[in-house]
């Protein structure tokens, strides 16, 4: 499929960074549709979603989430508002052509707010923090994907997100990233036994789900029981594996990296995630699933035309 | 549970101004040769005074079943014309976003959607768990589908705000603010996710 890219490069590609920030875009906006939730609106929004997150955290994390959640759990209504605005702003922002960059970059801020006020930092420092779940945080990963698809206007790169921070680094976020997952699925409580059915079927998560889908992730926990160290060790390998396949010289391998790197995320999604819990009428975001996803398509090589090679190769002032 | 009184009121006064903006557009563009399109104009039209019924009961118009019936015609009217307009890209475009318009408001009515029967509001208040069940107001079925649509008018509202630019300055067209329709069309979308999502517990 020829697309036009940016500033007008034309990419023999289905996957251009202007897609990738409308995908972005339509996520934010689902977000602040989501804000808008009657439960958001209660006190039990700060009390049970923000304050929650604090749990396990040290004080210095720990410490900026209490202090949130007593401030919007004090202004319920308001607060609440505001941060559905905010998103939805974002959202239309980032889809608008004149408005990108500077809603990227709110994004970023707000994004980063969010993971340190309102998420504890995708519970990093509890030691409990399951990629399967979430970890490092769908917040982090927004600001990681605003990085990666911004719009700059010269792009001699070979994939989307080689714009802002260049190829080799757009590859070393990636391989820090997947790297994180990797050792974060190490950890002592996500391999201990039981580790995988409390993840994928604990606490309130089947709570007005289908019950198809219930049953489906009942039967897949199930799977796991008894094999959590093999399952996690052998998840890490992958994750690693993944972290280091952007760096091959040859596309296949690229691409096929990739590719286990969105079926990771989708599982992630479907198996521990629960699509983001939106069922119960509190869920503020799709979860992580998604954004590893995007965050792996903004990595997919692009096959230049002809044409779109002698543009970049031609002085500049032709290419227009 | 249900959101602040002025949020509903606010979707629901904002529905009616989409209404009567294409009510005008409606009736003006044709006598005026305004190159209007009648089509989106009228959905835009039903939509919104639907929509308004579905988010505030003040704004209640005609019952449930005349409304499900209404969609499920112009459902059916707008795919038949998409299959006669498949090699005419634009047109087909316009005529599956209606249809899928029209299905999406068939679900929210078939589906239970509508303003919160709770006396009082619960914004503010400290309640339970946002269970299912343990609030006297009444759920939406199958919220499975209830969250695709959302996700999927989240989708199409950001596809319509990225190509609106583009698309005005390509066409050349007299500026009988085709943009307006398009802020439109994305208010009326957003709107009804939020009654979608308000109905989910």
């Amino acid at each position: 499929m020829i697309a036009r890219f940016d500033e007008g490069l034309i990419i023999d590609t289905a996957v251009t960074r202007e897609r990738l920030q409308t995908a972005l875009a339509g996520l934010w906006l689902l977000d602040g549709l989501l804000q808008l939730q009657p439960y958001m609106f209660t006190e039990n929004f700060a009390d049970q979603t923000i304050a929650s997150t604090a749990q396990g955290s040290p004080g210095w994390v720990g410490h900026p989430v209490t202090w949130a959640a007593r401030e919007i759990g004090g202004h319920a209504i308001a607060a609440n508002t505001l941060f559905a605005l905010i998103q939805i702003a974002l959202g239309l922002g980032i889809a608008h052509r004149r408005t990108r960059r500077v809603a990227l970059g709110c994004s970023i801020v707000w994004a980063g707010g969010v993971w340190l006020f309102g998420e504890g930092l995708g519970g990093l420092f509890t030691g409990n923090a399951n990629p399967l779940t979430g970890a490092p945080g769908s917040a982090l990963l927004y600001s990681i994907t605003a990085i990666l698809i911004w719009p700059v206007r010269k792009c001699d790169d070979r994939f989307a997100s080689a714009g802002l921070l260049g190829t080799r680094g757009a590859r070393s976020l990636w391989t820090v990233l997947w790297g994180v997952l990797a050792y974060l699925t190490l950890l002592p409580a996500n391999r201990a036994p039981g580790a995988f059915v409390v993840a994928m079927t604990g606490g309130m998560m089947s709570v007005g789900e289908p019950h198809w889908y219930t049953g489906i992730q009942d039967h897949l926990a199930r799977l796991t029981i008894g094999h959590d160290t093999t399952i996690a060790i052998v998840l890490a390998l992958v994750l690693a594996v993944i972290a280091v396949s952007v760096w091959a010289r040859v596309s296949a391998i690229v691409r096929a990296g990739l590719a286990a790197a969105i079926v990771v995320g989708l599982v992630y999604w479907v198996c521990g995630q629960a699509f983001g819990m939106p069922f119960m009428g509190m869920a503020t975001d799709p979860n992580s699933g998604p954004l590893l996803a995007l965050i792996a398509l903004a990595f997919w090589p692009t096959a230049l035309t002809e044409s779109a090679r002698a543009t970049l190769t031609a002085p500049q002032g032709v290419a227009a | 549970m249900n959101a602040p009184a002025f949020l509903p009121a606010a979707f629901s006064i904002l529905l009616i101004i989409v209404a009567a903006y294409a009510l005008w557009r409606a009736v003006a563009g044709p006598l005026l040769r305004l190159g209007t399109h009648v089509d989106t104009d009228l959905v835009l039209l039903v939509g919104s005074i639907a929509g308004a019924g579905l988010v505030s009961a003040w704004a209640h118009t005609l019952p449930r079943t005349v409304w499900a019936g209404l969609f499920a015609a112009a459902a059916c009217y707008f795919t038949a014309r998409a299959g006669l307009n498949r090699s005419k890209a634009p047109a087909r475009n316009q005529a599956i976003a209606h249809a899928s318009g029209c299905l999406v408001l068939l679900y929210m009515f078939l589906a239970g959607v509508g303003p919160s029967t709770l006396h009082g509001s619960t914004a503010g208040q400290y309640t339970m768990a946002g269970m299912p069940g343990m609030y006297v107001d009444t759920t939406i079925a199958y919220p499975a589908l209830g969250l695709v649509s959302v996700a999927a008018i989240a989708f199409y509202s950001v596809v319509v705000v990225a190509h609106t630019e583009p698309k005005a300055a390509a066409d050349g067209s007299s500026g009988f603010a085709p943009g307006s329709v398009e802020a439109c069309r994305v208010i009326v979308a957003l709107i009804l996710a939020y009654a979608i999502l308000s109905k989910l517990v």
